[in-house]
């Protein structure tokens, strides 16, 4: 087991590039996820990473070993593919042995193993079965015991929950979870999902256009997104354009439409500087009057008022023809359609986005 | 639901198709139980049914027989030994003369038999003219000629089933330590299995029961029992013929049930050639 860092790494097929200049460093034992819409060289990256593909130019290290160039049969990586790629003419615990034989490892060594990992993803009833005679979940959990029946450096996943269900979903992301962490293994992990990503990662690398554009723990790239994009892909978010008026300790003024807007961020940019202010719907707080501390408060007209059990979804016309999406508390709040009412929020909760 | 008309139609039409692909091997199979005098008509249903005409066949059957299994057991292989590579090579290279090559490959399937007879024949007299070697009438020469004929069979199911092959499975493989060598070996090679039988068991039966090329690369001697059935047919008629033909028809249906039985139809179904799913 070991780390894997990523240098520099490049892969063009022809004038178009895939993966452009990315550097990455996975620590030992870590969960982390490749996230970005398709296209994006997150896959790209993971083939990168099992050395199914070669990188037109970069290194890559796992611990302290080049592994660039050499075969993925001599990487130690586990692999879980989207659709599993179980091998159809063996068992389920023929598929999990088929590493360890191929490593020579000895018979009685061969049985222990598997029994283990056949506990582990609780599937001892189904060892006989084949593949076609076992359901997705359960083809799910055997296709990773397959893939770390042999520790190995590193696990990588291809969006492996990509054909299952919602419910079953988000079961086997704990349960992949679950694993990962009882081994103790450094796992890579390519989804689409933003929730998916959310909820595994020890750490996530926003992906777009073949390069990274964030990397950070769940909560910290939820709150703090540093583009437009990151700020879009992950969860619902307002995004306002402003111009930076004044810079005091660490709270930046901006004019919004003639208004005056506080955020608690420390910028660089010069003054006049046009930026994009970020502000989660949920950290959006919607008054019928102007409270008594009216700081970023804003003026706006109801325009769509959705009901969706938990949360309450408004939308509200600001003075500025910009709208605004707000979730509060269904309970509490009920605001007809063409009311007009006031938003704020707290200059902690909302994030200047840098590009 | 079906209804009555529909349920009527169905076992109508089944009924028909039944029994006009099953009635000339019953009548076959009856006439040759043929008991009374000898005719040279053949009498169905038999009257006073024996095995007297089993004991008939003449032993030139037997040993055409035995050439016939012979050589389409060992064409057959050879044709896999072929086809298995050249399907290989060929769904998964893109170089430019992949379409002739494949052609190459499929076009015994388009010549004539008869064609392919002569044409072999005529190859035969020239490496005779040339190097004093005669390959007309002898085991090589007859294996050459079947192979030839085999080979597009056993191609064409296996490019079939590698064009559905999911290359991810190779790829769990090389992931899981396997290198090239093991995983055709343990990965390739079984999840094609059902192509090669069944393209192995068309190859078979195609060589098996050719005359029109056979009959160019036969000699005295060495006859085939298709061709040897066809010569007794023409020559001298008697139920003879029906009893070792019945016999062969009971040989296949035996083998057909064994091959099912040890490849098993599950097998087929469960590893298509696809993913798990």
């Amino acid at each position: 087991m070991s780390g894997v860092r990523l240098d520099k790494i490049v892969k063009s097929y022809g004038s178009t590039v895939a993966v452009n200049d990315v550097s990455l460093d996975i620590k030992e034992g870590e969960f982390l996820t490749l996230l970005g819409p398709s296209g994006c060289g997150k896959t790209t990256t993971l083939r990168l990473i099992s050395g199914f593909i070669q990188p037109t130019s970069g290194a890559i290290h796992f611990g302290n070993k080049d592994v660039t160039g050499i075969a993925p049969q001599h990487r130690q990586i586990g692999m879980v593919f989207q659709d599993y790629a179980l091998f159809p003419h063996l068992t389920v615990s023929e598929n999990i042995s088929f590493g360890l034989v191929e490593r020579r490892y000895e018979k009685a060594a061969i049985k222990k193993r598997v029994d283990e990992l056949l506990a582990l993803i609780k599937l001892k009833e189904a060892a006989d079965r084949y593949p076609s005679e076992i359901s997705g979940g359960q083809a799910q959990r055997v296709a990773v015991a397959r893939a770390v029946a042999h520790p190995p450096s590193v696990l990588l996943m291809d969006e492996p929950l990509g054909a299952l269900d919602l419910k079953l979903r988000e079961t086997m992301q704990a349960e992949l979870r679950r694993i990962q962490q009882e081994l103790g293994i450094t796992a890579v992990y390519v989804t689409h999902d933003q929730s998916e990503a959310m909820n595994m990662s020890d750490r996530i690398v926003v992906m777009n256009d073949g390069i990274i554009e964030q990397i950070g723990s769940p909560r910290d790239i939820y709150s703090n997104p540093h583009s437009v994009f990151v700020a879009n892909f992950i969860g619902q978010v307002n995004v306002l354009e402003c111009k930076v008026s004044s810079k005091k300790d660490n709270i930046t003024e901006l004019d919004y439409n003639g208004q005056k807007i506080r955020a608690k961020q420390e910028i660089s940019l010069r003054q006049g500087t046009n930026i994009f202010l970020a502000i989660r719907p949920e950290n959006i707080k919607i008054t019928a009057k102007a409270t008594r501390n009216p700081q970023n408060t804003l003026k706006g007209v109801v325009s769509e008022a959705l009901f969706s059990g938990n949360v309450m979804k408004i939308s509200v016309e600001l003075e500025s023809g910009d709208c605004i999406k707000v979730e509060c508390q269904p309970k509490a709040n009920s605001f007809e359609l063409g009311s007009s009412v006031h938003v704020n929020w707290l200059p902690e909760d909302c994030s200047i986005l840098l590009n | 639901m079906q209804t009555w008309t529909e349920k009527v139609i169905l076992f109508v039409w089944c009924g028909f198709s039944y029994v006009f692909l099953l009635s000339p091997m019953v009548v076959v199979m009856g006439a040759s139980l043929h008991g009374g005098e000898f005719s040279a008509a053949i009498k169905f249903p038999p009257d006073e049914p024996s095995f007297q005409w089993y004991s008939k066949i003449p032993t030139e059957q037997f040993e055409a027989l035995a050439l016939s299994l012979l050589v389409a057991a060992v064409a057959t292989f050879i044709a896999a030994l072929i086809a298995i590579p050249a399907a290989l090579g060929l769904v998964r290279s893109n170089f430019k003369l992949k379409f002739a090559i494949t052609s190459v490959f499929r076009a015994p399937l388009q010549i004539p038999a008869i064609v392919s007879g002569i044409a072999f024949l005529q190859l035969y007299y020239l490496i005779f003219d040339t190097s004093g070697l005669m390959l007309a009438g002898t085991i090589p020469g007859m294996l050459l000629g079947h192979v030839f004929i085999a080979t597009p069979f056993l191609f064409g199911t296996i490019v079939a089933v590698l064009q559905r092959f999911d290359h991810r499975l190779e790829e769990a493989s090389y992931s899981l330590g396997a290198g090239r060598w093991r995983t055709l070996y343990r990965v390739t090679l079984p999840t094609i299995m059902p192509g090669i039988y069944s393209g192995g068991l068309y190859a078979f039966m195609v060589s098996f029961a050719d005359v029109p090329m056979s009959i160019f690369l036969t000699a005295p001697g060495f006859v085939t029992y298709p061709v040897e059935l066809f010569y007794a047919m023409e020559n001298d008629f008697d139920p003879s013929i029906l009893a070792s033909s019945s016999i062969v028809i009971v040989f296949c249906l035996a083998m057909l049930l064994v091959v099912q039985k040890v490849v098993g139809l599950e097998t087929l179904l469960r590893s298509g050639g696809g993913s798990a799913r």
